[in-house]
């Protein structure tokens, strides 16, 4: 055993199991040089104790929770777009009235938002970090959006070119995909908290140096 | 802060479905020793400070990824390590020996002392504490760091193995070479102590 390393350090630290440690405990009782190895390495492992760490306070500036609750007038006017261009692009297909109403609403609208990766940093979340969406928040975001497509639909009638049918089309779209509207709010929502935790984090790791 | 429970795989857990005072948990309980890691593999406050900030912040963003293949702690002294080796590849130097505190009681004056510890004893542990940083610091890296881990963190050897993600017998290996090196060291020290004292003696 005297040149088998491991078992001596295995039960140096008390993790031999018990039939190894009562192979190393005969051998110790009959080999001088292993027994004071052992008690060299147990002096080693005193002498560490010395080392000390000196205090210090916490480096760490603790993440505040997201604010509980918001009004859609919170949401930054890109998550407005973009919810109303994914209505668009699911229910009302390349419609020449909806491209118009869409292009005047929302001039910087991009489409592929939904997808996700291209949203990275939003400038005006810096401003207005959102919390959570609740069903209130829909059904007043989604009333709000009824109402604008609405009027846009009474002014339409001045407009050449565009007719009330495309509008009724456009409503009609706009209830079927209820529910793509939730999804989609609720990533925006996710993706919101996500931007807001980063913002915190890298303003916590600004706080500390 | 609120009353920290549950084990880290579940604050894990909340933390990664967006709770981040479960985070802030999991910092208040890991942030000791984080710092204690960073600072003996680096020797400097500054600097363990800011691993230990950037290795939090890399916990966090990473959360998602993290699969709970090894236990949570397992993993952030992985990261923690992690960076420590960049900040001496960055620096090209080895880490940093502590600032000897000198022998002057009067620096003592503000330190925690039991009432009958003496000032002498309390100047031989300094000294104690510096022999040892000043081995361990010249120790290799691989070496070094499983003695960390198993001396001032209690990893198991499974543990250390996870965390350095090497067999169980190179942990053995390194962790054995390094205690003989600083037996080595820190004996000759003493020897070195005990003659000076005699000279002194016998001079006087």
């Amino acid at each position: 055993m005297c040149d088998e390393r491991e078992p001596l350090l295995t039960y140096l630290y008390d993790e031999s199991d018990p039939a190894e440690r009562r192979r190393v405990e005969a051998h110790l009782a009959t080999c001088e040089t292993c027994r004071d190895e052992l008690a060299g390495l147990r002096r080693v492992r005193e002498d560490l104790l010395a080392w000390d760490v000196p205090d210090h306070g916490s480096v760490w500036k603790p993440f505040t929770p997201v604010r509980p609750s918001w009004s859609w007038r919170d949401v930054p006017a890109w998550t407005l777009a973009a919810a109303a261009a994914i209505v668009f692009a699911i229910g009302a297909g390349s419609s020449v009235a909806a491209n118009a109403w869409l292009s005047s609403a929302a001039p910087r609208t991009a489409v592929a938002l939904p997808s996700a990766p291209a949203v990275t940093t939003p400038a005006s979340l810096k401003t207005t970090p959102a919390g959570t969406v609740s069903r209130e928040d829909l059904a007043v975001f989604e009333t709000r959006l009824l109402k604008e497509l609405d009027d846009a639909r009474i002014g339409a009638k001045a407009k050449p070119g565009i007719t009330g049918a495309d509008y009724d089309q456009l409503l009609a779209a706009l209830r079927e995909d209820h529910n793509a509207l939730v999804r989609f709010t609720q990533r925006v929502n996710d993706l919101s908290s996500q931007v807001v935790a980063m913002q915190q984090a890298q303003q916590g790791g600004q706080g500390g140096r | 802060m609120a009353p920290t429970n549950g084990s880290d795989e579940e604050l894990v857990a909340r933390a990664t479905a967006g709770d981040l005072e479960s985070f802030n948990q999991l910092v208040a309980r890991w942030e000791r020793p984080i710092y204690a890691l960073a600072f003996r593999t680096l020797g400097r406050e500054e600097d363990a400070r800011d691993v230990v900030q950037e290795a939090f912040l890399r916990a966090f963003r990473g959360l998602r990824g993290f699969k709970g293949q090894a236990k949570f702690s397992s993993w952030l002294y992985r990261i923690t390590l992690n960076l420590c080796r960049d900040w001496i590849r960055r620096e090209r130097r080895a880490p940093i020996v502590p600032t000897p505190a000198g022998t002057d009681p009067n620096t003592f004056a503000d330190e925690q002392v039991a009432p009958n510890v003496s000032v002498e004893e309390l100047v031989g542990r300094r000294q104690m504490s510096e022999a040892v940083a000043q081995a361990m610091a010249e120790l290799p890296d691989e070496q070094r760091t499983a003695i960390l881990l198993k001396e001032y963190h209690g990893l198991t050897f499974q543990e250390i193995a996870d965390t350095l993600q090497c067999p169980l017998s190179t942990v053995k290996t390194r962790l054995y070479q390094g205690l003989s090196v600083l037996r080595r060291r820190l004996e000759r020290r003493q020897s070195e102590q005990a003659s000076l004292r005699r000279a002194t003696w016998e001079k006087a």
